[in-house]
């Protein structure tokens, strides 16, 4: 048993040793085009100096603030979402009359790039927060509301029908069965939902500036502006790194937990 | 047995479904009186109706021609009295073993929670599974699972109890098991069992009548009665002669006539 339990540690230690050999791997090309092609270090900057650009602005608090202000937007524009969307999404499953009225209008809403969205919002509310928090609302609501609608049709009948004999009626019906039996495949919505928010919110900040502090966006464009290269790729690994963490780490192991759970899936022991 | 005492009783009953634009004709003309704390099961063939004609019992599907009399009342909503076992277990994986169980008391008035779940513990412990209260669904074997199905079944004290071949995907021993187990319980509570089922031997284990369906449309060809003694066992040679015997009633009499009209 204690066997087994170092081994499976030093595997650990394996596959994180690997990982990190090949990240270096790629810094280390990365490099090697740099000086092969002699770039200037205006168009093409080395890792180092992409990671000086982080380091320094991590230091002086401007990327900390960045990202603070950044990820308020994207949790309260996504959070309005998710309390209209959701609910919105059951109700369209159940009354058929709802559906056939909003429901094309939703399909076609969906479609339409979230950065469309940008001048109507600049008329409407002029460069401040909330035009850039209807962006990143509209660019997700209606994705969820179709993903839940789905889900709910999705579930298996015999749920309603055992609770439906054992008394369940309604609202009832609706709180303790229809919705957690949906669930999963609404977190699944969900994290879809959200990276649709993540890049609206991206195109918003970028296109819209408002006064206040800086964001993660504005960095990017500023970057842009003042033609640093180093800022522009640093920035655009902070939001890399930031899309994987709340995918791959929040919503993939809420997703798998739940999926596990309501027998989506086989546990493998 | 009082003949006055009937529980269940399905007159002139049919059913039609249409789908893709094709009228299929479940059942046809299904009479058949079930008495109080009778055991009736109904055999058929895969696809000829059983779990429509149990939906119907239970007042989850509207009956199209005819009625379905339970106690004088017409079955066109479900009720706690009647309870029903399907096919899969149907347990909620969102909720615990014992949580399971205390939903078929949850919208039962004029009980606090702690009866409640005292309630379902009792019925837990009668199917043997005492120490799986706090497990949760994926935790379960197939067996397992039966066994909380029918805990919950039989926790709101239901007169009749509806079973929709519940044992169809459990393993020969774990259906032995249950088999006794059944016998027990009705043999205690005096329910009244409706259970469906294609397994010739299981109708003929628990019993008392065996109500035989044609292919579909779903016809009555045969009511059967098995007068043996109860505790029956699957390899006692009477109950492997009677079905038998039933197994010959079924290919003397199941005429293929599978009537699709497509309109
Ligand atoms: N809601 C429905 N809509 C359309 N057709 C249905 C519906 N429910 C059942 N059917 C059809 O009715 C027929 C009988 O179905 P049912 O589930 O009652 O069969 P069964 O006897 O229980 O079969 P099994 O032993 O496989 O469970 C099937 O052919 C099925 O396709
Ligand atoms: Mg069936």
């Amino acid at each position: 048993m204690r066997y087994r339990l170092l081994f499976q540690d030093s595997n650990i230690v394996k596959s994180l040793l690997k990982k990190i050999a090949y990240i270096f791997a790629v810094l280390c090309i990365w490099q090697f085009v740099h000086v092969l092609g002699r770039y200037f270090d205006l168009i093409f900057p080395t890792p180092i100096q992409v990671a000086s650009f982080l380091w320094h602005a991590c230091a002086d608090g401007t990327l900390i603030g960045a990202i603070w202000i950044t990820i308020k937007r994207l949790v309260l524009g996504y959070s309005v979402s998710v309390l209209i969307g959701i609910p919105m999404g059951m109700l369209c499953s159940r009354f058929y009359i709802l559906n056939a009225c909003i429901g094309k209008l939703v399909l076609g809403l969906q479609t339409l790039p979230s950065i469309c969205w940008v001048p109507l919002t600049l008329l409407w509310f002029g460069q401040t927060d909330r035009a850039i928090l209807f962006v990143v609302t509209m660019g997700s609501l209606w994705s969820l509301i179709a993903s839940t609608e789905s889900s709910v049709r999705q579930i298996p009948s015999v749920y309603v029908k055992a609770a439906r004999t054992m008394g369940a009626r309604g609202v009832n019906l609706w709180l303790t069965v229809i919705f957690p039996a949906a669930l999963p495949l609404i977190i699944t919505g969900m994290k879809q939902s959200w990276a649709f928010a993540w890049r609206s919110l991206m195109s918003a900040e970028i296109y819209i500036s408002t006064i206040g502090g800086l964001s993660i966006g504005q960095l990017l464009h500023y970057g842009r502006e003042m033609q640093a290269m180093d800022q522009v790729m640093g920035m655009i690994f902070i939001i890399i790194a930031i899309g994987l963490i709340a995918e791959k780490v929040l919503f993939a192991n809420v997703e798998r937990i739940l999926h596990k759970r309501w027998g989506f899936i086989k546990s493998s022991n | 047995m009082a003949e006055t005492d009937v529980k269940i009783c399905a007159s002139h009953v049919s059913k039609a479904f249409t789908r893709d634009h094709c009228f299929i004709k479940v059942l046809e003309d299904i009479s058949f009186s079930v008495q109080a704390g009778e055991f009736v099961a109904i055999l058929g063939p895969s696809g000829c109706g059983k779990s429509t004609l149990l939906n119907m019992v239970a007042g989850l599907e509207p009956c199209e021609k005819g009625n379905i009399i339970v106690d004088e009342y017409h079955t066109d909503q479900p009720e706690r009295h009647r309870m029903m076992m399907f096919q899969e277990a149907a347990l909620f994986p969102w909720y615990n073993v014992l949580s399971n169980v205390v939903y078929g008391l949850r919208f039962k008035k004029g009980l606090t929670n702690t009866e409640r779940k005292t309630i379902a513990s009792y019925y837990l412990h009668m199917v043997g599974l005492d120490y799986f209260e706090r497990a949760y669904v994926h935790e379960l074997s197939g067996g397992m699972k039966q066994r909380v199905a029918l805990a919950r079944a039989l926790a709101p004290n239901p007169q009749i109890l509806l079973m929709d071949e519940p044992f169809s995907a459990l393993d020969a021993l774990t259906c032995e098991q249950l088999y006794k187990d059944v016998q027990k319980i009705w043999n205690m509570q005096h329910k009244t069992i409706l259970l469906v089922t294609h397994n010739v031997r299981e109708a003929v284990v628990l019993a008392q009548r065996v109500i035989v369906l044609s292919q579909r449309p779903g016809k009555i060809l045969k009511d059967f009665p098995i007068q043996l003694p109860y505790p029956r066992y699957v390899h006692d040679v009477s109950v492997s002669a009677l079905a038998n015997e039933l197994v010959n009633v079924l290919h003397t009499k199941g005429g293929v006539d599978d009537y699709i009209a497509c309109v």
